[in-house]
């Protein structure tokens, strides 16, 4: 029997091909090195319409369907490009107030009821973003999702919650600002469940266990898709500092949270593959519905030939030198490194600390970091690099490398650093450890002491920095390669590809859904004859 | 039940706190009042706490541990927090900003009522304006207003799209999605005012309802006044607005250059002042989107308007709209220099008095056209804090605001309709008194046709002005089907109450159409706009 080609359904949120970043890094290398086995249709939720492609896409990528959730007036026209806009205004004539009444109505109180208990049970919440889907293949997402009878639906969920079973642990009372920009998310980030499947397809991979992913629901249960998820970070967790940190009221926080905290569920419970980037977050997975025996990591890996170990050049010759790859931005903690500097400058006056990345991403945090670098009189030790244009030449300017963040997954500048030689001493968070045991220095994050010991001895004993440093390269030849890498997701795409097609739409028990289904049915026979 | 407090801490500042009540303060400060565990324990392990650390400095045996005691000892403190205090009371409305956005804002609106008012003062100082002199006759004045209804109503739709387009994209900071909307509208535009003339020109050589002179005279009125009008619209909704006043002001002198100073005659004077107007105008648009686009570099993103087939979507209820509106403004018109007794000298001919009084009325309307600007403003100033303000439990009050508010404008409308159409009458009627001067003066009282016309148009146009407030509410909140069915209905009722009035009556009794027309406007824009402002709060929400 000859073997199935897989066709994926490569679903991206704020990355691939459109942002630059670790994500973006690894889907290119993804798709490129697989020209020859896999066709790719892009499905890129972005927040703007208006972006490019920063990356050459390789040809096997056949399609790109871009999902701007804002800025756009009429989002299908966006996302499903491939029906005339003549059917989709066909569409918005079907869609009347009575339509959305007696066929949406009832899955949308079902959705409210999911949203307001967000660990009920899982099937019901899947059947609800199936049924979400089937219903806008039919119906327009605008008109539907605008109609007052949803609005009233959402109110009267709310003030329920607020005035008749108030508990004072919802702190609040959320304001109708809060309301409004409530429903509003609601209408913009349950937009790709709009679109529509392209034909082909025989497996669907999300890079984020996210928005993007609620097509891959819809996948499994309308053909029988199987589908995987690649957990960079963690979804949900980074989903709960970034949305707890942010200065929106409880109940924004709880709504965008509690409609995370679903759709990842869902995701989760229907992917047939798991595949975190480390082994450090699985409890969070498991958390949020991913059966272990589901969980299947897939390292990142590196091109060796491109980051290779080589001598350092003229410039940080004789200088102790620290290389650090990161953007500047709190999580990774670059106020601890420029601590850190202070401590191991005591030691070795010359040190060299230079950190290479954005310094746009939160430029108040920059400036926090450049008073501080001036309030410790570090000027002449701590600099930083900005953008490079040789990435692969970076960690070779440096004797070793650091890495200071608080949370991590499992990123690529440690195991570029390891790849060209240079031992990273860094702080034991996300799956560094996976990476750097036994070939750097682990640290506890947040601690410069300890980190600057680390970084002292490796600066001063030559012999073991050089011996760990042949050990990085080492490892990574053995475990972190790029083939090694995209070799597992290509044997976890055919076996997905060759799996049977079971469409979970015959097991959906949710009543406003079957009533949905049954009601299309009927009227695609009425229609037929 | 309460709203937002001050941030607070959970121990008081001098406290002496363990391990855990700090972690437990840096917590709170973070997340404030948390959602989950989990949520706590995400925030924990961003501070780079980890397992081996919650055993080893907290006693505990994971984060998760840890952070269900942090998540228990904090909602302790929430719970306690909102069991005390009381709902906040909602309150909006500060008289004093009100009447500072009054004087800004109607002061901002007469301002911009300058170009129209410009021309009545060029009328008065030098007999003529960009396209209107004293001395036209009557065949003249024929063409040269059919020239410049057919210049609005042609590009009314346009003015109407442009003005949503490019407000949509300037709010954006989106000078090149701007400047190509400007353009692609501009190459339909543009075509379409040519080849109507065109058209026109050759019907006319067939069927000739007028002189070929003539006709043409009427079409380079209505070429150049369109691009005027085009270029203008553009300006407006650009925020440029000084720059169409400036414009026809030198416009305007260069007409005047013409006649006094180079001997032109008034076609060639007043065709060079509209043409300089439009061309300043358009040199201005040009060099203002380069350089913008230029500034931001906007042009080195990869931006694109929505397919031909979308914009049209998206913007045709607009261009109706302009159309139908512009349409409405002067039915009346065309029915009364179309109707009897004695039967017209063409098909359409120019009636002086009617014309006077109409032009009289519009004096009134000016000043009630802006203080639409000031009660837009203030809607816009009170919404956003309202909604802020606002708690969920007091939505009922949140809506019943806005409704009084919508009461209490059309009441302030009423008012300052009325006393601008009082000061307008007596306004102009007080130049009575140099009739026996001024020529000019006794001529345009001549006729009590005039005067007559006057009242019936102004109250017209007051209820026209409250039609076209209940359609700025509408179109803020992106509602335009709602204007523009009510705008449909009225044009109807214009035209078909105008009709009869004209051909029953008397010919000046076509203006009884305008006066129908905008009740049906105001009616039901102002049925709408109660059941608007009733549910205002679905209405803000679905404003996308």
């Amino acid at each position: 029997m000859s073997e199935i080609k897989p066709v994926v359904l490569f679903e991206t949120e704020g990355s691939y091909p459109y942002s630059g970043g670790g994500v973006s890094t690894w889907a290119h290398i993804l798709c490129t090195e697989l020209q020859d086995e896999v066709d790719f249709h892009l499905m890129a939720v972005t927040g703007n319409p208006f972006v490019e492609p920063r990356y050459k896409l390789p040809k096997n990528i056949t399609e790109i369907i871009h999902i701007p959730l804002w800025g756009v007036e009429e989002p299908a026209h966006y996302f499903d490009k491939k029906t005339p806009f003549s059917e989709q205004i066909e569409k918005k004539a079907r869609t009347t107030k009575n339509v959305v009444k007696k066929h949406f109505m009832p899955i949308f109180k079902d959705f409210i009821e999911c949203l307001n208990d967000p660990f009920k049970d899982v099937d019901v919440i899947s059947e609800v973003i199936y049924g979400f889907w089937k219903y806008f293949q039919h119906y327009d997402y605008k008109l539907t999702m605008r109609e007052p009878l949803l609005w009233v639906d959402f109110k009267e969920s709310l003030l329920t919650k607020y005035v008749d079973n108030y508990d004072p642990e919802l702190g609040a009372t959320p304001k109708v600002i809060d309301m409004t920009f409530g429903m509003r998310w609601l209408y913009h980030f349950m937009m790709p469940v709009a679109t529509p499947i392209p034909a082909g397809v025989n497996v669907s991979h999300s890079t984020l266990a996210g928005f993007p992913a609620l097509a891959s629901i819809a996948a499994k249960y309308e053909y029988g898709i199987p589908s995987m998820v690649t957990d960079h970070g963690v979804y949900m967790r980074e989903r709960l500092i970034n949305v707890g940190r942010s200065d929106m009221t409880f109940f924004s926080k709880k709504l965008l949270v509690d409609l995370s905290t679903m759709v990842t569920r869902a995701v989760y419970h229907t992917a047939d593959q798991i595949s975190p980037v480390t082994t450090a977050n699985q409890k969070w997975e498991e958390r949020f519905e991913a059966k272990p025996e589901n969980i299947i990591p897939i390292y990142n890996g590196v091109d060796t030939d491109l980051f290779k170990p080589i001598a350092k050049p003229s410039k940080t010759e004789g200088i102790p030198t620290v290389i650090a790859v990161a953007q500047v931005f709190p999580l990774k903690d670059i106020e601890t490194m420029i601590r850190t500097c202070k401590v191991v400058r005591k030691t070795i006056p010359n040190v060299q600390f230079t950190v290479y990345g954005s310094l746009d991403v939160d430029p108040e945090y920059v400036e926090t970091c450049r008073d501080l670098i001036k309030e410790l009189e570090l000027e002449d030790n701590f600099t930083f690099g900005g953008f490079h244009n040789n990435p692969s030449m970076i960690f070779n300017e440096g004797d070793i490398s650091i890495l200071t963040s608080i949370s991590e997954g499992f990123p690529y500048t440690v195991i570029e650093s390891m790849s060209c030689g240079r031992p990273v001493v860094a702080t034991d968070v996300g799956g560094i450890k996976d990476a750097l045991e036994g070939c750097g220095i682990l640290c506890k994050p947040r601690d410069p002491e300890e980190i600057a010991a680390g970084v002292v001895t490796l600066l001063e004993d030559t012999a073991l920095r050089i011996e760990l440093g042949n050990k990085s390269r080492e490892k990574v030849l053995l475990n972190f390669t790029t083939d090694r890498s995209v070799k597992n997701y290509l044997s976890s795409y055919k076996e997905l590809a060759s799996k049977p097609r079971i469409p979970l739409k015959a097991t959906v028990k949710t009543r406003s859904v079957i009533d949905l289904l049954e009601f299309l049915e009927a009227d695609e026979l009425v229609h037929a004859n | 039940m309460q709203t937002d407090i001050e941030k607070d801490t959970i121990f008081a500042e001098e406290a002496d706190l363990g391990v855990f009540d700090v972690l437990v303060e840096q917590v709170y400060a973070m997340i404030g009042n948390p959602l989950s565990v989990w949520a706590v324990a995400a925030t924990i392990e961003s501070l780079g706490i980890r397992d081996v650390d919650a055993i080893v400095d907290y006693g505990y045996k994971s984060v998760f541990d840890l952070a269900e005691d942090v998540y228990k000892r904090v909602k302790k403190h929430i719970r306690g927090k909102y069991e005390e205090t009381k709902e906040a009371e909602f309150k909006l409305g500060d008289v004093g900003e009100s009447f500072k956005l009054f004087f800004k804002y109607f002061g901002t609106g007469i301002l911009f009522t300058m170009p129209m008012i410009s021309q009545i003062v060029a009328i008065i100082i030098f007999e003529y304006a960009l396209w209107a002199w004293f001395r036209f006759n009557v065949a003249q004045a024929t063409m040269i207003a059919m020239g410049t209804i057919g210049a609005f109503i042609i590009t009314g739709g346009f003015i109407q799209v442009l003005g949503r387009l490019v407000s949509k994209y300037m709010g954006e900071k989106n000078y090149y999605l701007s400047w190509r909307a400007i353009k692609a509208v501009i190459y339909f535009a543009v075509p379409l005012v040519l080849g109507i003339a065109a058209l026109t020109f050759l019907i006319n050589l067939i069927l000739p309802f007028y002189p070929q002179r003539m006709v043409s005279l009427g079409l380079t009125y209505f070429i150049l006044i369109s691009a005027m009008m085009l270029s203008a619209a553009v300006l407006y909704a650009s925020e440029q607005k000084m720059v169409i006043l400036a414009s026809i002001f030198i416009g305007t002198l260069t007409v005047a250059f013409g006649m006094e100073v180079l001997d032109w005659g008034i076609y060639l004077s007043q065709w060079f002042g509209i043409g300089l107007t439009a061309g300043l105008q358009i040199i201005y648009i040009i060099l203002y989107y380069l350089y913008k686009i230029r500034a931001t570099r906007q042009q080195l993103f990869k931006q694109s308007l929505p397919k031909l087939e979308v914009s049209y979507y998206n913007t045709y209820r607009y261009f109706l709209y302009g159309f139908a509106y512009f349409t409405f403004l002067f039915v009346d018109r065309i029915l009364a220099w179309s109707a009897g007794p004695p039967p017209p000298s063409y098909i359409i001919w120019f009636n002086t008095p009617y014309e006077l009084g109409m032009d009289w009325a519009l004096l009134s309307f000016i000043f009630t056209i802006a203080l639409l600007e000031f009660i837009i403003q203030l809607f816009s100033h009170r919404i956003i804090p309202a909604q802020k303000s606002s708690d969920v439990t007091k939505l009922k009050d949140f809506n019943r605001y806005f409704s009084n508010f919508y009461s209490l404008q059309l009441v302030l409308l009423f008012f300052i309709g009325i006393a601008s159409i009082l000061l307008t009458y007596y306004g102009v009627d007080a130049l009575r008194v140099y009739a026996e001067d001024y020529p000019e003066i006794k001529d345009f009282f001549a006729s009590p046709i005039t005067t007559k016309v006057f009242w019936m148009a102004s109250i017209g146009y007051l209820f026209l002005v409250f039609g076209l407030l209940n359609s700025l509410f509408f179109f803020t909140m992106n509602r335009p089907e709602f204007v523009l069915y009510s705008m449909f209905a009225a044009l109807a009722v214009n035209a078909i109450t105008g009709y009869v009035c004209s051909r029953t009556i008397g010919f000046e009794y076509a203006v009884i159409g305008l006066i129908a027309g905008s009740i049906t406007f105001a009616a039901i824009t102002g049925l709408i706009g109660k059941r608007f402002f009733k549910h205002l709060d679905y209405f803000y929400y679905s404003a996308y």
